[in-house]
């Protein structure tokens, strides 16, 4: 699919180095690809194989889970210095296994891999049980699985459980934020998520130690997104609602805005027509109750501006759940709706015709 | 393939440029050959035809949806009929191949579903769902053929998942068996699909080489052999009706056999093998886990469970990567 791809012949940029009188740098990077160059083993190989030793990890993490406790080494309904103990070892242990595995990074050692899995799942989760059990509030737990998650980080540099560790803390600060009602918190949150999202975005090729926190933001925002619609766009069904639903598309369009401008004003290309339609588009729909999706495209658009696939991916993907979402919300009529899509729609159409003239215009 | 053949994205190309130590103004350069302003009008383009298309037509869809109701029923036929006969003809008169033309010809099939639906509401023909999503994916298959388009063999393939699942569900429910029959069929009917894909892709017929028609059916037939096998599994616990078990197991290795010899010796697919082996993973711990628990002894059973877990997990990661190395080192 075209549209999703992000990428040229290596010969074409090589001519290109040539024609702006580039050469001495041309012939080394025409050399380094003829002599050194090992395209990685692209496609999904070495992402099936992590995804198939977690899923292992988790199948096994059961009945692991069962022989500690027939085994008495666990006791998860109180606190006890027995239970903390295992999670300790356990969480130690994968640390121990993940930090040789970096060290090492040979292939061949899959079973320590896997295990290292289990043991981190199976530490880190009997150890925030311990901690809900001590302090008995659930914000405390969240913050022992967040520390729990953040030492992981950098011990056990596997990027499938940081990805695991990561989404689990966003998933459940968000339940929390929900739970607690609060606007401050859940509007705080979403604002939080939408600046790290753009900084990550903008410096990720600066940012390679941090570069796995990226795609669980990106996910929380999404499910954010699925909680802040219920709770404001949905609750408050008139166009006056509640102050948090104004702050809430306010939010979602300035980042949008701010994405714009830092995708198209980076080229150059101010006054392009996908730059003023879709910002016109971004009021038109921030105005009633659509502003989520227009951040959905502005994925799509980063994505493809920063070189990311799969975050087109992921923004390609979502636009269509959250249509079907859209079609499904209280706050405004069917019809109302029906127009503001449709005048979307053709405004978009415009900006496509006048994108063809001007690039008719300039060759 | 040399390797200035090769395509390079952006995060590759910033790589390299970061290892050759290339100047600001080269990596500039390079960026601007992969996405510069000449394929950013380009994608811009097909961004805003896409996205203006996807919200105009949702627009639509939102407003009949919307006044439904005070329609009449000749009036609900005329605008399915209408959507149906414009875009058979948008099709007629759009060049062949044309991307709208294959667009066009899936909207037809669409309203058609839609048309039997409600014909069937209006009319209460008192007939089964099944019989609404079989006859909908008899009678468009022309439309499927004409398009010549993946998509629409996805979606039809999807229609007629479902006529199976319902055929079923609604003949066959006073059975006890009745979902081992749904695993069954839809394991039969996905993997003929993929048989057909496989040979069509084979005769060079474009509309079946698009990959992801080999996965989704792949992994649907594959889900449906698990299923059949664990079903079988919990059911012959209950039954004690074992010759089920063994059948569900026979025919759930039998699948994944076939399939790691086709994508393994005639049509090599690393990620097809991927999706084989741990379809056959799922499957060999759920027969471990039937037979140690039976055994008195728990913490004995527990630990071989996850132990073979563990190391049959890794030993089959192992064995995808040195295929996969030994397959590139031959190349």
């Amino acid at each position: 699919m075209s549209f999703l791809k992000n990428e040229a012949p290596a010969s074409e940029i090589i001519t290109m180095l040539h024609q702006m009188e580039h050469h001495p740098e041309a012939d080394k990077l025409n050399l380094f690809l003829q002599q050194d160059f090992k395209k990685k083993p692209s496609g999904f190989l070495p992402i099936l194989t992590k995804m198939m030793l977690l899923f292992g990890a988790a199948l096994a993490l059961i009945a692991f889970m069962f022989l500690l406790w027939e085994l008495n080494l666990i006791r998860l309904s109180r606190f006890n210095a027995v239970t903390v103990l295992t999670g300790g070892v356990l969480y130690g242990a994968a640390l121990v296994i993940g930090s040789f595995l970096f060290i090492r990074k040979k292939d061949g050692l899959e079973f320590l891999e896997i295990s290292s899995f289990l043991f981190l799942l199976t530490g880190q989760l009997i150890l925030t049980v311990m901690a809900n059990e001590y302090w008995n509030h659930d914000w405390l737990s969240l913050l022992a699985w967040s520390l729990l998650s953040l030492v992981s980080y950098f011990g056990c540099r596997n990027s499938f459980a940081r990805f695991f560790n990561l989404m689990v803390a966003l998933i459940w600060f968000w339940i929390l934020a929900v739970d607690s009602s609060s606007d401050y918190l859940m509007l705080g949150g979403t604002a939080l998520n939408l600046a790290a999202i753009l900084w990550m975005a903008f410096q990720k090729h600066k940012l390679q130690k941090i570069e796995d926190l990226y795609y669980p933001l990106v996910l929380s925002l999404l499910m954010s997104m699925a909680v802040m619609i219920f709770e404001y766009y949905e609750r408050y069904q008139d166009f006056s609602g509640h102050w948090g639903s104004m702050i809430l598309s306010i939010l979602y369009i300035s980042w949008f805005v701010m994405m714009m401008f830092g995708v198209c004003g980076k080229r150059k290309l101010l006054g392009n027509s996908l730059l003023i339609v879709s910002l016109l588009v971004a009021a038109l729909m921030g105005l009633f109750y659509g502003a989520h999706l227009v951040v959905i495209l502005g994925l799509v658009i980063l994505g493809y501006g920063i070189g990311d696939r799969r975050l087109l991916l992921i923004g390609a993907l979502a636009f269509p759940a959250f249509l079907f979402e859209y079609y499904y919300s209280l706050n405004v009529t069917l019809l109302y709706k029906s127009y503001y899509l449709m005048a979307g729609g053709t405004l978009l159409l415009v900006g496509a015709y006048l994108t063809h003239r001007q690039e008719a215009k300039h060759g | 393939m040399t390797n200035t053949e090769l395509k390079l994205s952006r995060q590759e190309f910033a790589e390299i440029a970061d290892k050759l130590d290339l100047s600001e103004k080269a990596r500039e350069i390079g960026f601007q050959a992969i996405n510069g302003s000449k394929k950013w009008y380009l994608w811009s383009f097909r961004f805003l035809c896409f996205y203006g298309l996807t919200l105009l037509l949702s627009g639509v869809v939102f407003f009949f949806a919307y006044n439904w109701a005070d329609l009449g029923d000749f009036q609900k036929f005329a605008v399915l009929e209408m959507g149906f006969f414009i875009s058979v003809l948008a099709a007629f008169f759009i060049p062949r191949g044309h991307l709208i033309e294959k667009l066009a010809l899936t909207s037809a099939f669409m309203f058609m579903g839609v048309f039997m639906a409600v014909f069937g509401q209006i009319y209460q023909t008192g007939a089964n769902s099944w019989e609404l999503f079989f006859n909908w994916g008899m009678l468009g298959l022309g439309l499927v053929l004409l398009a010549r388009f993946s998509g629409l063999w996805l979606l039809w393939a999807v229609v007629i998942n479902v006529a199976i699942v319902t055929f079923i569900d609604q003949e066959y429910a006073h059975l006890r068996i009745s979902s081992l029959w749904i695993y069954s069929v839809l394991m039969v009917f996905n993997g003929c699909f993929l048989a057909v894909r496989e040979y069509g892709a084979w005769k060079g017929l474009p509309e079946l080489q698009t990959f992801w028609l080999r996965y989704i059916p792949l992994i649907a037939a594959l889900a449906a052999s698990c299923s059949t096998f664990i079903y079988t599994m919990f059911e012959s616990l209950f039954v004690q009706s074992t010759i089920l078990y063994e059948v569900g197991l026979g025919l759930a290795f039998a699948v994944i056999g076939v399939g790691w010899y086709y994508f393994h010796q005639i049509k090599y697919d690393i990620v097809a093998l991927s999706f084989l082996a741990l379809a056959a993973l799922i499957t060999f711990n759920a027969f471990v886990v039937k037979m140690v628990a039976k055994s008195g002894n728990e913490i004995a059973a527990l630990l071989l469970i996850t132990i073979v877990v563990l190391t049959s997990f890794s030993a089959v990661v192992i064995a995808l990567r040195k295929i996969h190395t030994k397959r590139e080192a031959g190349q």
